[in-house]
């Protein structure tokens, strides 16, 4: 009787056990589904931009593939960017085309010809704030992914009339914002009388810096071995810190409209720098560029990006 | 607020850090731009051992005539001079007033090859301009025969010229290709025909670039094949004709036809130009091209001196052109190439 009852006693108790520990399962299935929904809900808020892109450049390349002269021109530059943010996160995709003709910077040569500078980019950018100076600078650091394609036509090259530069990378990023206001003034120029309103702005700076890059570049004779009618060789290598040198860096001035969307003046400067020991690379852009950023999310009351993060 | 002019100043400064970064030109004079071509070539060139060609002596003769005086008339005859030690078609200078070949290197007494002479005799002036095929059916013979002249490889060869070509030559006995002063030109329009008249896939050459700055380091041997394709083809026996002014992708061709017996090559050799040509542009801004690749005949084995036909692509049957011939208006390729058929 007393073993029977035990038994019992043994069925009842595991019993009650499995049932407590589904319970706990449940519980933390939905604390982790409470958390899920709270971050979906965190990112859903974040504010999201797109931008409209339009702008000038100056370019200079020396690629001693073909030549080892300087050359030097202006382009025009459009494209397409989406960025959204947090207060403590910033996500930036850039994609830009920019079209330039170059020829030879050296004035003394006069037997130069337009070189055609087609390229195209897209880069990535994943930034977490991490520091506030002062409560003035807004410190940023993370990560970039960035792949550029640098098409270079000269038909006086003959053969090596096309030369192609295609760098996929992966490196360090940081971001300095300098948030500012401008009160409202009333002053006169000339006949005009000028009423600035109140404004909110914001100057950035951004350096990346690469850390892994993929390179395609033509071949040590910088022509394709051709002579099967297809043409497919080319070089690829995969270079660390230091034997491909990007600059890229960045500064932004956000301009405030007041319904939630921005106007921002941009100067880009980058410089590529790859000398694999042959047909070494060296080029330099200057953009400068208008943006006409939208607010994708204007229904939810959140202030804009510049207010936002001057007021952090 | 000035204080933020400051730093976009300070990090405006930072920008035109380039002029630092970016190598100067070297200057332009003659004896920068002298050096900068002989050492182009010293890293790029790729004839050089087969050709025996002591490169650095040639530095040597050619850098005692070079001075910063010279005009450039004189540079570029001395340049040209030195580039022509290598004795290579593909090689040229090119400057606003001047482009210069090299041409000396076969003496020809003529070319072995008269377009008028070909159309009185033998295909007549109603011959057809099939895109950039100028066929017809061979005149003054008993055989059928069909006579398809290619000027240039330059010009494009496109599936709906062969198809018409080879269907309206499709009962012939035979087939002349005739590639003679073929300039050259690409090298994929070789595969379009070749893919018309080759009965099976074969390699037909072999290829190798430059990927070092000494004279013997070249990459890894690139085979290439010609297979058939298409939809109309002729695969029965076929003559290509060629000359000393059959150069570049014309070698390349005639090169590829060595491969398959049913296609024989009569005439003069070729006059080379088996070398892919790359260019390049000098400190004073003119420009160069030179043969950075070798090629060789289908051959798996190491790469010798005995199997590339960089001086000329050899023809079958070797047949030239007489004097009387000209007086007789008499083409003697194609005479033979009527008696292989």
């Amino acid at each position: 009787m007393k073993i029977k009852i035990l038994i019992i006693l043994i069925v009842i108790g595991s019993f009650l056990s499995v049932n407590a520990q589904s319970h706990k399962v449940d519980s933390v299935k939905i604390a982790k589904k409470k958390a899920k929904q709270l971050k979906k809900a965190s990112r859903k808020a974040r504010n999201r931009y797109i931008l409209v892109n339009f702008g000038l450049n100056i370019s200079k390349m020396k690629d001693q593939t073909v030549s080892p002269l300087l050359y030097k021109g202006s382009g025009i530059n459009y494209g397409v960017s989406y960025f959204r943010l947090d207060k403590k996160k910033v996500n930036f995709y850039d994609f830009n085309i920019n079209n330039s003709t170059l020829n030879i910077s050296n004035s003394d040569i006069t037997q130069g010809s337009d070189s055609r500078l087609f390229k195209t980019y897209l880069n990535i950018y994943s930034l977490y704030g991490i520091a506030n100076i002062h409560n003035k600078i807004f410190l940023y650091f993370g990560w970039h992914f960035k792949n550029s394609f640098i098409s270079y036509v000269n038909p006086k090259y003959m053969n090596s009339g096309y030369i192609f530069s295609g760098f996929s990378e992966s490196g360090g990023t940081v971001r300095f914002d300098l948030p500012f206001s401008w009160k409202s003034k009333k002053s006169k120029f000339l006949f005009f009388n000028i009423n600035r309103k109140d404004r909110q702005l914001r100057l950035s700076f951004m350096l990346g810096l690469p850390l892994f890059t993929h390179i395609l570049r033509p071949q040590y004779a910088g022509i394709d071995n051709f002579v099967d009618g297809k043409g497919q060789a080319i070089t690829h290598e995969v270079a660390f810190v230091g034997k491909y040198i990007n600059f890229d860096s960045k500064i932004e001035l956000l301009y405030e409209l007041g319904n939630y969307n921005l106007l921002k003046l941009s100067y880009n400067w980058d410089f590529l720098h790859y000398d694999p020991g042959y047909n070494k690379i060296q080029a330099a852009n200057h953009y400068f560029n208008i943006s006409f950023v939208f607010k994708l999310n204007k229904h939810q009351k959140s202030i804009n990006y510049v207010k936002e993060v001057n007021n952090d | 607020m000035i204080k933020y002019f400051i730093i976009a100043l300070t990090i405006l400064s930072f920008f035109s850090c380039e002029k630092v970064l970016i190598a100067e030109d070297p200057a332009n004079t003659p004896t920068e731009v002298f050096n900068y071509l002989w050492q182009q070539m010293d890293e790029k060139y790729s004839y050089f051992d087969y050709k025996r060609v002591n490169w650095d002596s040639v530095k040597t003769v050619y850098s005692s005539k070079i001075n910063d005086n010279l005009t450039d008339d004189e540079l570029f005859a001395i340049l040209f001079k030195m580039m022509c030690e290598v004795r290579d078609n593909h090689t040229n200078l090119i400057s606003p007033f001047n482009i210069s070949r090299y041409t000396d290197k076969y003496p020809i007494p003529r070319y072995n090859f008269e377009w008028r002479i070909i159309k009185n005799k033998y295909i007549g002036n109603d011959y057809l301009i099939t895109g950039s095929l100028y066929n017809n059916w061979l005149l003054n013979t008993d055989k059928k025969i069909g006579y398809i002249y290619y000027s240039s490889f330059a010009d494009p060869i496109d599936d709906y010229s062969l198809d018409y070509v080879l269907n309206r030559f499709s009962t012939a006995d035979g087939l002349i290709i005739d590639v003679r002063n073929n300039g050259g030109g690409s090298p994929t329009y070789i595969f379009k025909i070749l893919s018309r008249i080759v009965p099976d896939k074969r390699m037909v050459y072999k290829s190798r670039m430059k990927i070092g700055t000494g004279h013997n380091d070249f990459g890894e041997s690139l085979y290439v094949y010609a297979e058939p394709d298409g939809y109309y083809r002729f695969t029965k026996k076929i003559i290509v004709l060629t000359n000393k002014n059959s150069y570049s992708a014309t070698s390349y061709f005639a090169t590829a036809t060595k491969a398959y017996e049913n296609i024989i090559l009569i005439g003069d050799s070729t006059g080379g130009g088996l070398g892919a040509p790359t260019g390049g542009e000098l400190p004073n801004g003119w420009t160069f091209r030179f043969s950075a690749s070798q090629t060789s005949v289908n051959s798996y084995s190491t790469w010798d001196h005995t199997d590339v036909f960089e001086d000329g692509v050899p023809p079958d049957i070797y047949v030239t052109f007489t004097d009387d011939d000209y007086a007789n208006e008499n083409d003697p390729i194609i005479e033979r190439a009527i008696e292989e058929i």
